[in-house]
């Protein structure tokens, strides 16, 4: 069981992603902006970060990774995205993004790009 | 006396020899459109020999200044004293090249005549044309980035609703949820589909001279309504004497409903948005001020992006904007933000005034 943190701006997406989650076996926590999302991840530490790359407040999804990443070094991400752009695969290893998952997603991607990231985890040394 | 003689004839053969040399093209003018005198460079260009050139007049090689309308082109000059203006030269081989004229008129021991300096600004015109096909592709891959974000989440809500649903087909409240939610995000692309085409659409407007007065009373009339139903009054204050501009009444009927219900959006029940008129030398404009939150610099400076938008949950699109600038710019006018957190916001339409009959 991981600890995910489930970032979007539509409340449908979170829900119905998030029943995903839940039922995966994971314990999960919703935020739906990037500053939500930074303050929920700081108070609670994830494991996986689940993050729309273009969010409609201020903060993009690079964003919310880039803030949360000093503090979590270990915590893995997966990005949805309506459009997979040019700086997304340029800033997919430095930003440790594991999957990226182009909509619209189905509950399955879902469901193999999180037993990715518990089988990625596995085979990492764990952080110091 | 002797010695002042031909002090004066070197400075006349110097005149001769600077106008001569000088590197862009020069021309004396005749009251006829007659060349008078032509310089090195205005030969090379135009690709005669002096003798050629000096048989010429300016309808010869300039398409916008014929004969017919030379006269009228002439007297304008002499009432105005200088002119600048870019204009097409055609060379004797017949390729043309985009030019930039300076002319003066003068008066020499009783006769007229103009001067003309004329410079080949071909290059910039295409680096110009260069640079605005860039900006349009760059802002096409904009476009499209924010068509497929904008379609690509609705469609995955609607893929993952439909999931739910069989996953509960035999629960009749889950399915309902989940056929309701499908419905919304279908309205809700063919809202985008609609804006992108509107968009895509913009295409320059027939115009005509129209007070600009009369489209805010009209605009305030179709926005009542729902400025009534958030609370908010919308006032006018029309600048008396307005003079016209040269637009297109459905196109900025729709730059100025843009505006209002913005302004409405974001102001609170008992504000009002204000609507003011006024006009300066060259221009007419009207603003459009809401007391309401404001908005912070990053929305501002991203208010024109197409897809950008602070109510996505509330149906925006993100192309209001853009696509009041886009009319805007095509009437050769500007849409200016000016806000500050907490304190409200004004936008203002500059428009070009409309030239004066008889221009």
């Amino acid at each position: 069981m991981a600890r995910v943190l489930l970032v979007d701006d539509e409340p449908l997406y979170t829900r119905l992603l998030g029943k995903e989650v839940r039922r995966a076996g994971h314990e999960l926590e919703i935020a739906h902006g990037g500053a939500e999302a930074i303050a929920a991840g700081r108070r609670f530490r994830p494991d996986i970060l689940i993050v729309d790359w273009m969010l409609h407040d201020s903060h993009r999804g690079i964003d919310v990774i880039e803030a949360l990443r000093p503090s979590l070094p270990a915590l893995r991400t997966i990005v949805i995205t309506g459009y997979p752009s040019l700086e997304l695969a340029d800033r997919r290893e430095s930003a440790n993004i594991v999957a990226v998952l182009e909509k619209p997603v189905g509950f399955e991607e879902v469901r193999a790009a999180l037993a990715g990231c518990t089988a990625h985890a596995a085979m990492q040394p764990p952080p110091d | 006396m002797h010695e002042h003689e031909i002090h004066t004839s070197l400075r006349l053969r110097f005149s001769q020899f600077a106008f001569e040399h000088a590197p862009e093209a020069m021309f004396t003018i005749g009251p006829d459109g007659r060349f008078l005198a032509v310089n090195d460079a205005a030969c090379r260009r135009l690709e005669y020999s002096r003798p050629e050139l000096l048989r010429r007049v300016v309808g010869d090689i300039d398409p916008n200044y014929s004969a017919a309308a030379w006269p009228r082109h002439w007297a304008e000059l002499r009432e105005r004293g200088q002119m600048s203006f870019e204009t097409i030269h055609r060379k004797k081989s017949g390729r043309t090249m985009a030019v930039e004229v300076s002319a003066a008129y003068f008066e020499f021991e009783g006769a007229s005549y103009a001067c003309s300096y004329v410079r080949d600004i071909t290059e910039r015109k295409e680096a110009e044309e260069k640079l605005r096909r860039s900006e349009r592709l760059a802002s096409i891959g904009t476009l499209a980035a924010g068509i497929a974000h904008e379609i690509n989440n609705p469609l995955g809500m609607i893929l993952l609703e439909a999931q739910d649903a069989l996953e509960h087909v035999r629960d009749p409240a889950a399915i309902e949820t989940a056929l309701r939610g499908i419905m919304e995000n279908v309205r809700r692309c063919s809202r985008i589909v609609k804006s992108v085409l509107q968009f895509a659409r913009q295409q320059p407007a027939e115009k005509w001279p129209l007070d600009l007065n009369q489209v805010v009373l009209g605009v305030v009339e179709l926005t009542q309504e729902r400025a009534r139903r958030h609370g908010v009054l919308v006032r006018t204050h029309p600048a008396p004497g307005l003079p016209r501009v040269l637009g297109n009444v459905t196109a900025l009927e729709q730059v100025l409903v843009n505006l209002i219900y913005n302004a409405v959006r974001a102001s609170g029940q008992g504000q009002a948005v204000e609507l003011h008129s006024g006009h300066g030398e060259r221009e007419v404009w009207v603003a459009v001020r809401d007391s309401g939150r404001g908005m912070t610099e990053e929305e501002r400076r991203r208010a024109f992006d197409p897809f950008f938008s602070t109510h996505y949950q509330r149906g925006g699109t993100g192309l209001g904007l853009s696509i009041a600038h886009g009319i805007v710019q095509d009437h050769g006018g500007t849409i200016e933000l000016a806000s500050q957190s907490g304190h409200g916001t004004v936008a203002t339409v500059h428009l070009p005034r409309a030239a004066e009959a008889g221009h």
